[in-house]
């Protein structure tokens, strides 16, 4: 008998089982060993509904494109002015998200710093502090405001450009970061008033303030704290996010950051990755409808972040309502993070290049998420941030080619109305009609249907097919 | 996310301007929300009749027929309409909830409360917008309770608003500061014990589940403390009774509350902005409520 | 507020007009200034980073004294949550009971409290002192860093729950330790200590039966043969 697969005892087809995979019997023996959970970093190893559903509808016959290289396509935006501080000046819609001085070096830090000056964009500090050389490199730095307050200066606070309180993020809402102590090095426990080398506990909630009601004190706080002159940003990790949208604008903030399922971190444990908070896809559409419900649209500002990798991505974003998007990982991977170098390093940590994220060991290949000084001198500034200028500019011209295709002159004219679903989830998810079809799949849609069919049997006596439309 | 208050007479025959004292320390707490503001007021009690408080957001004669439902169960001595609201003081003997089915029977109608001296008064904005809607500054009574609100996850309207009446037993009502994250378990659990919800609103279950044990027979005391192991969640919340006001806090002390007493009266407010608008000259001095706290004043 | 003054009324301005004016004062090496009035409102004196005495004729409210660096604020009342949070150095005297979070992740500088405190004092504390002459609330010393906590009263539930290397000293009753919290043994330096810190209150410190409380150590570094203490702490 000749056979296609191999068989096993009996007989039967020899094959992996779905629910027993290889990779879930590792994870339960090694847990078992550990006696605990296990941590890694960088995102989701999901396959999301994502921006990578959605397709652009430029123009054709029925629109009028702009030529790109002589029409001008307008990327600016001002952000955080909706209790008159001084904006935050984006020449380009996009941040770099925070990350921390800790989790990253001191070289990546710097050079994200350089190339966001040179862009016209702003850099975020994270859970440990602002680096002095950050702030010297960094033209506009917000400032985090987090629950561990790690390294919080508020001498920082007040030379920062903008405070940004964070309740939580994409990767691990609802909890607190985790560094190990391989990474907890002596200045780096120095700076975070730590003994070195123990595995550092993030707490989850501010020690200071609570819910949202105590949030809009703690807001008043920051302002008096700065004389009202810096934009006061909310990031929220996508759970509940019409509500918590609605509370961030009741309790005062000028800008809302909402960070999807996919945003990544330096530690975490991989439970939490991979099943908590939503899709930055779905927080979007939902926190755009939840800041138009209160009536503040412009007044505002919404900031995504969470598995944006390319201008593709964010010009769906701005199409779907944000403002601006903010990006971590894809900033750090042009930085170098998963280059094909030093091999024998990421064969160290078990892993290779383009699957690496092992960012938790402090053990960085190429120099930026570690503090080891050998390490760090592999990323050397002037041409980390020569890299990431380059990206940051690759992502505007991708997001100005959909706007002119689609006839806008400006990017934050993209709309719902340019984009049109791949698959009836991205379609149900954002309300956007199905390709090849009239048809959002949403509940209005279907009930709109259903009044229509009905108006029609009324009138001609017989039911007539079709399909409702936007 | 809410600012709370109340306030007590400790003395059985004492009463006063219960109604102008909470318009005081409702109003520096408009910062903590100004999505509605509700208080429920505590008048002299008439034996054999109830005040019945009503919303009714319909037109078309439905005030009227309102009435008439109300003159068919009972006989009503007096009825005023200020706006959508309805006062009306009615003999009755019978089932209070029969009574409330009976008025809500009309589209676009909710009885915000029932009893022989409390009466909930509540609209959408604060303190001012409320006395300006139906005046209550000039109440005179025994104690009260108030709220003001920053919505979470219900809806913003009057409905969805605090005080919540633990319906149908007389004279009881809540206001709550925090989220009760088993609520859908607990409700779930009264209602398969003949209980009523008139919202979706999370706070409305700490009254049922008071408003029951109370009607077992179990002391206010008792009921307290054994909420503060039955709910989960965060709060601080005010549970209004016929004769006095009770208040917990949660076992991890993540929203606050804070009481002052004198001989005469017992005050309870979220932050002490509130207490100091009825005591300028600090008389009284506060303290927080311990986590897992709690405390009661009966007249 | 054009004219510089070292006494407001705080009921007849805004919260930013006192702070402006507080600030204002201090660049201006004004030695002391008054406020009146307070009447429990929130933030007031919130990041005064140059030396000045604050005295506040009344209770205040939420984050009084916030971020200050070198400022020394009085209070003749109660205060709020989060007194003091994040203090870099200076002093805070609170002449009253506080509220929850009191001394919250504070860096340097002194705070004194001569009531209670709510829940959570001395959460996250990097440094600096918190005197407490009355008892502290729930879960008080959480997370603390550094610094150290002095409890002339007594401490609910959950004192020194998670610390690194913190100290707390209770002359009072301990209704229960946090996770990872142990006592150790009191020398002769601790009790220096404090009667140097409780002298100048006009407290005597002999006369309490001081326990000093520290970290465990159990939590500061993941061990699978320690399941009870790191059930509630991952």
């Amino acid at each position: 008998m000749s056979e296609f697969v191999p068989r096993g005892a009996d007989g039967h087809v020899l094959q992996k089982l779905w629910v027993w995979s290889p990779e879930t019997i590792q994870d339960i023996q090694t847990k078992a060993e550990l006696g605990r959970y296990t941590n890694r970093a960088l995102g989701t190893t999901r396959r999301t509904p994502h921006f990578e559903d959605l397709t652009f509808v430029p123009c054709t016959l029925s629109r009028v494109p702009l030529e790109g290289y002589r029409e001008t396509c307008r990327t600016d935006i001002e952000i955080g002015a909706r209790h008159g501080a001084k904006p935050i000046r984006l020449r380009t819609p996009i941040t770099i998200a925070g990350m921390s001085y800790g989790a990253l070096s001191r070289n990546a830090k710097a050079a994200l710093g350089t190339a966001a000056t040179r862009v016209g964009i702003s850099t975020t500090t994270g859970d440990g502090g602002m680096l002095d050389l950050e702030r010297e490199a960094s033209d506009q730095l917000v400032y985090q405001v987090l629950p561990s307050r790690y390294g919080f200066n508020p001498h920082h606070l007040r030379i920062a450009n903008a405070a940004e309180i964070v309740i939580g993020q994409g990767a691990k809402p609802g909890t607190g970061g985790v560094l190990l102590g391989a990474k907890v090095s002596e200045i780096i426990a120095e700076a975070r008033t730590l003994p070195p080398g123990v595995d550092q506990r993030s707490p989850c909630r501010h020690p200071d303030f609570v819910g949202p009601d105590d949030l809009q004190i703690k807001i008043e706080e920051l302002r008096e704290a700065t004389d009202g002159s810096i934009p006061i940003y909310v990031k929220i990790g996508a759970c509940r996010v019409p509500d918590d949208v609605k509370l961030a604008c009741k309790a005062g903030a000028d800008v809302i950051v909402i960070d999807g399922l996919e945003g990544g971190t330096g530690a975490s444990p991989d439970s939490l990755m991979d099943h908590t908070g939503i899709p930055t896809l779905a927080a979007t559409v939902e926190a755009v409808a939840a800041i138009r419900e209160m009536r503040l649209e412009g007044v505002v500002n919404l900031i995504v972040s969470g598995g944006i990798r390319n201008g593709i991505d964010a010009a769906k974003a701005l199409a779907l309502g944000a403002d601006a998007v903010s990006i971590g990982t894809a900033a750090m991977i042009a930085l170098n993070c998963n280059r094909n170098v030093h091999v024998e390093d990421y064969a160290r940590m078990g892993t290779e290049p383009g699957a690496c994220h092992h960012c938790h060991t402090g053990l960085c290949p190429v120099g930026i998420a570690t503090q080891d000084e050998d390490l760090i001198a592999r990323l050397p500034v002037p041409e980390a941030a020569d890299r990431v200028e380059g990206f940051l500019h690759s992502m505007t011209q991708e997001m100005q080619m959909f706007a002119r295709a689609c006839g806008k002159s400006a990017v934050h004219d993209l709309e719902p109305e340019d984009l049109r679903a791949m698959t009836i989830e991205a379609s149900a998810i954002t309300g956007i009609p199905l390709v090849g079809t009239n048809f959002a799949f949403r509940p209005e849609s279907f009930a709109q249907a259903v009044v229509e069919a009905m108006a029609a049997a009324s009138t001609n006596g017989h039911v007539t097919p079709h399909g409702a439309h936007h | 996310m809410c600012g709370l208050c109340g306030f007590l007479y400790k003395d059985s025959e004492r009463v006063g301007p219960v109604g102008r004292t909470l318009h005081a320390m409702l109003g520096p707490m408009a910062r903590r929300g100004t999505d509605s503001t509700g208080i429920a007021l505590y008048g002299a009690p008439q034996p054999g009749s109830y005040i019945v408080r009503a919303r009714i957001d319909a037109n078309h004669g439905t005030p009227e027929r309102v009435v008439a439902a109300l003159e068919g169960a009972g006989t009503v001595s007096e009825h005023t309409q200020t706006g959508p609201n309805l006062r009306a003081r009615i003999e009755y003997s019978g089932d209070l909830g029969d009574l409330t089915d009976a008025i809500e029977a009309e589209p676009d109608v909710e009885v915000f409360s029932i009893g022989r001296a409390m009466e909930i008064v509540k609209e959408v904005g604060d303190a001012d917008a409320v006395e300006a809607a139906d005046p209550y500054a000039g109440f005179e009574g025994s104690h009260a309770i108030g709220h003001t609100r920053m919505a979470t996850e219900s809806l913003v309207d009057v409905a969805h608003s605090h005080p919540f009446w633990a319906r149908p037993f007389p004279d009881i009502s809540v206001v709550h500061n925090g989220h009760i994250t088993n609520y859908h378990k607990l409700r779930r659990r009264l209602e398969n014990q003949g209980h009523r919800f008139a919202t979706g609103n999370d706070s409305e279950v700490i009254a049922v589940y008071i408003a029951d044990k109370l009607e077992r027979g179990e002391s206010l005391e008792d009921a307290l403390r054994a909420s503060v192991s039955d709910l989960d969640g965060t709060f601080a919340y005010l549970i209004s009774t016929p004769d006095g006001i009770g208040v917990a806090r949660d076992p991890f002390a993540l929203k606050p509350l804070l009481f002052a007493e004198s001989d005469e009266a017992a005050l309870i407010a979220s932050e002490e902005v509130s207490i100091r608008a009825v005591d300028a000259d600090t008389k009284l001095v506060p303290r927080e409520l311990a986590a897992g706290e709690v405390r009661w004043w009966l007249r | 507020m054009a004219t510089l003054t070292s006494d407001i009324d705080c009921s007849r301005h805004t919260t930013r007009e006192i702070n402006q004016a507080i600030k204002l004062a201090a660049a201006d090496g004004v030695p002391e200034i008054h406020l009146a009035n307070p009447t429990a409102r929130h933030c007031l004196a919130v990041a005064v980073m140059q030396p000045i005495d604050i005295v506040f004729d009344g209770p205040v409210g939420w984050f009084c004294g916030g971020m200050c660096d070198g400022a020394r604020i009085t209070v003749h009342g109660n205060c709020g949550w989060s007194v003091g949070e994040n203090l870099m150095s200076g002093s805070i005297s609170v002449h009253g009971n506080s509220g929850s979070s009191t001394a919250a992740t504070i860096r340097g500088g002194r705070i004194f409290v001569a009531g209670d405190t709510g829940a959570r004092a001395g959460i996250s504390m990097k440094g600096g002192t918190l005197v407490v002459g009355g008892s502290v609330g729930y879960m008080s010393g959480f997370m603390m860093q550094r610094g150290t906590m002095i409890v002339c009263g007594d401490a609910a539930d959950g004192i020194g729950d998670s610390m690194y290397e913190g100290t707390v000293y209770v002359g009072g009753e301990i209704a229960s330790l946090g996770a990872d919290c142990i006592e150790a043994e009191l020398g002769d330096d601790d009790r220096e200590l404090l009667a140097r810190e409780l002298g100048p209150q006009g407290i005597d410190s002999s006369a309490k039966d001081w326990k000093k409380l520290v970290a465990g150590r159990k939590l500061w570094n993941f061990s699978r043969h320690e399941y009870d203490a790191w059930r509630g702490a991952l």
